[in-house]
């Protein structure tokens, strides 16, 4: 098992009381695998991949385990965590034209991290950057643009080198797709592919999103979140064909392809969740039971859970 | 090759760095373009008016002015120079750590901060050069003590912008320590904006080195300084103004040549910049 989470409870206190980020989540991801986590806006997902890399913001309070390599790394001293960050564990963020330094040439900012983590002389840097460069399909010759001489998509790639350019095991995307044509947001998923599968079989990836084509197109096992909890977990090709919760029907329901039916109300304050199961408000199946007791996670099968009583 | 392209493009920048390049070449050429030694004394020529044997006539010790003048260059030129990237040096690392780690360094730093901003800038210099004695160095230790303040807050509140930014964010998920995020995330973005600052702090440091020279705190006769010539100059104000024109003059052209760079690298590097200035 490469990242084995435990309990993970994130919080952080506000003005109007606690807000549970996220809740209880079990995760696990073995060596090789893509596992999608997918949600809607402030389920947490975004929470959930900076818990992984202990960049939570002061303001949060973390609890649980998140086991990488069976260490935990929630209990890890800030400077060893940083040896952690980058070299085995890489994380980077949706929005490539924010993430990347507008002052440095893309060349530069590969040879940085180079330099820094694998102690590359700078022309061996600079040269390995370039190599990096075209494994992910920009010409090397590009290696002395800066950012905004860039697009979108070039952004994407550029930022997705920098996040592999010390062969992290762990890599976790957030949103990589987002802002993205949808022609592009081919490109990448075919390149995200590429330097996972493709390129090393040993390597796992967390892909943050919200789009499930992707999800569909990339993942091996996919986790759908809820207000901070995880209602359904299973392989890809399993949740897509039998999802057993009501909230990851809806979610396969509100995709185009399938009739664009929204999903009923909003998706409920973190502050003020409602007792019971959080999706109760918003699901037709509701019982009495379902306002009362939160739902545990049951086993479906070999490797498929969801917390539904209706299940 | 950019650079050379926006310099022929903005006016302002042109003249500039014209100016400031004459500036230079006149400071490094200076043996070979005078004819006289700037310290040498003959005082049955004293106080002569400009004229072909002397382009701008003699001081009252019968020293060519114009010689005084070039080698004055090297001394206004380089001393400012020199005050300037102390400060901006020293500006930019202690405002990095203040802006970047914040709480309690950050308190410490701008608190001593505020406190010397509060003293008047001269006032401070001619008690500094007053204590140690005037020397060079010791006008250099004047100039530095209270010019790196000013870099300090302006680098603060632009790292506190900075490191809000998302490659911040990123450079930190991809393991970059403390110090290599402010080496090589924070300064290179933060930099531009002070370069214009200093650039512009030039003209105003040759004026201070001039008036701390004039006031006889600063470099000393018989070295040609040009602050220190309108000091000799004075008594001859009426009667030989000559002695006073010239030096003032080539303080004028100077605090402008870097002026009119500043300003022009200002609209090039930072238009956003002119509201930070002019605070």
């Amino acid at each position: 098992m490469l990242l084995k989470i435990n309990r993970l409870r994130v919080y952080f206190k506000s003005a109007d009381g606690l807000v549970v980020a996220t809740d209880g989540v079990d995760l696990q991801l073995c060596p090789g695998e893509i596992l999608g986590l997918v949600g809607e806006t402030g389920s947490g997902k975004t929470v959930l991949g900076l818990a992984i890399t202990c960049l939570l913001p002061k303001t949060a309070v973390a609890s649980g385990e998140v086991l990488y390599r069976g260490q935990n790394l929630l209990a890890l001293p800030e400077d060893e965590m940083r040896k952690v960050r980058g070299r085995q564990v890489a994380m980077i963020f949706q929005n490539p034209s924010s993430s990347l330094n507008p002052a440095l040439s893309i060349g530069e900012q590969i040879a940085e991290v180079l330099r820094e983590h694998r102690g590359l002389k700078r022309k061996e840097a600079r040269q390995r950057a370039g190599e990096l460069l075209e494994l992910t399909g920009i010409p090397a010759k590009w290696i002395h643009s800066y950012p905004h001489e860039l697009s979108g998509g070039m952004r994407q790639r550029a930022m997705i080198t920098i996040g592999l350019a010390c062969a992290p095991s762990l890599f976790i995307a957030d949103e990589p797709t987002k802002g993205l044509d949808v022609t592009i947001q081919a490109q990448v998923v075919e390149l995200l592919h590429a330097v996972t599968k493709g390129a090393d079989p040993q390597r796992s990836m967390l892909l943050i999103t919200h789009d499930l084509g992707v999800a569909a197109a990339l993942t091996d096992r996919l986790a759908v979140m809820y207000a901070g909890k995880i209602i359904e977990q299973g392989p890809t090709v399993e949740v897509f064909r039998n999802p057993r919760h009501p909230y990851t029907r809806a979610l396969l329901n509100s995709h185009p392809s399938n009739g664009l039916m929204a999903v009923q109300g909003f998706s409920p304050s973190l502050i003020n969740l409602p007792p019971g199961c959080s999706f109760h408000p918003r699901c037709q199946k509701a019982r009495k039971r379902c306002t009362q007791d939160p739902p545990s996670a049951k086993r479906m099968g070999s490797d498929h859970e969801v917390r539904c009583f209706n299940a | 090759m950019q650079i050379l392209e926006a310099i022929r493009e903005n006016k302002l920048l042109l003249s500039g760095s014209i100016l400031i390049l004459v500036f230079i070449a006149l400071a490094v050429l200076a043996p070979f373009i005078t004819l006289y030694d700037p310290n040498d004394v003959k005082v049955e020529i004293r106080l002569l008016p400009p004229g072909e044997q002397h382009l701008m006539g003699t001081d009252g010790f019968g020293r060519d002015i114009f010689s005084r003048i070039i080698y004055g260059t090297r001394y206004s030129l380089f001393l400012a120079l020199a005050v300037v990237s102390v400060n901006l040096l020293l500006g930019l690392m202690i405002g990095s750590i203040a802006g970047y780690f914040g709480g309690m360094i950050d308190e410490l730093i701008m608190r001593t901060v505020d406190v010397l901003l509060a003293f008047p800038n001269i006032i401070l210099a001619l008690c500094i050069v007053g204590v140690l004695g005037p020397s060079i160095p010791n006008l250099l230790v004047a100039l530095v003590a209270l010019g790196w303040v000013g870099y300090t807050r302006i680098s603060r509140g632009l790292v506190l912008s900075i490191k809000e930014q998302g490659f911040i964010g990123a450079a930190k998920a991809l393991g970059g320590s403390n110090m290599y995020i402010i080496v090589r995330h924070i300064i290179p973005n933060a930099f531009p904006s002070l370069l214009v600052l200093a650039t512009l702090h030039v003209g105003h440091t040759i004026l201070s080195i001039a008036a701390l020279s004039f006031l006889g705190l600063g470099v000393q006769a018989p070295t040609p300084e040009w602050g220190a010539m309108l000091s000799e100059g004075k008594q001859f104000i009426f009667t030989y103004p000559h002695v006073m024109i010239f030096p003032g003059v080539a303080i004028t052209f100077s605090v402008l040549s870097f002026n009119l760079f500043g300003e022009g690298l200002r609209d090039i590097l930072d238009p956003r910049a002119r509201e930070v200035l002019n605070v």
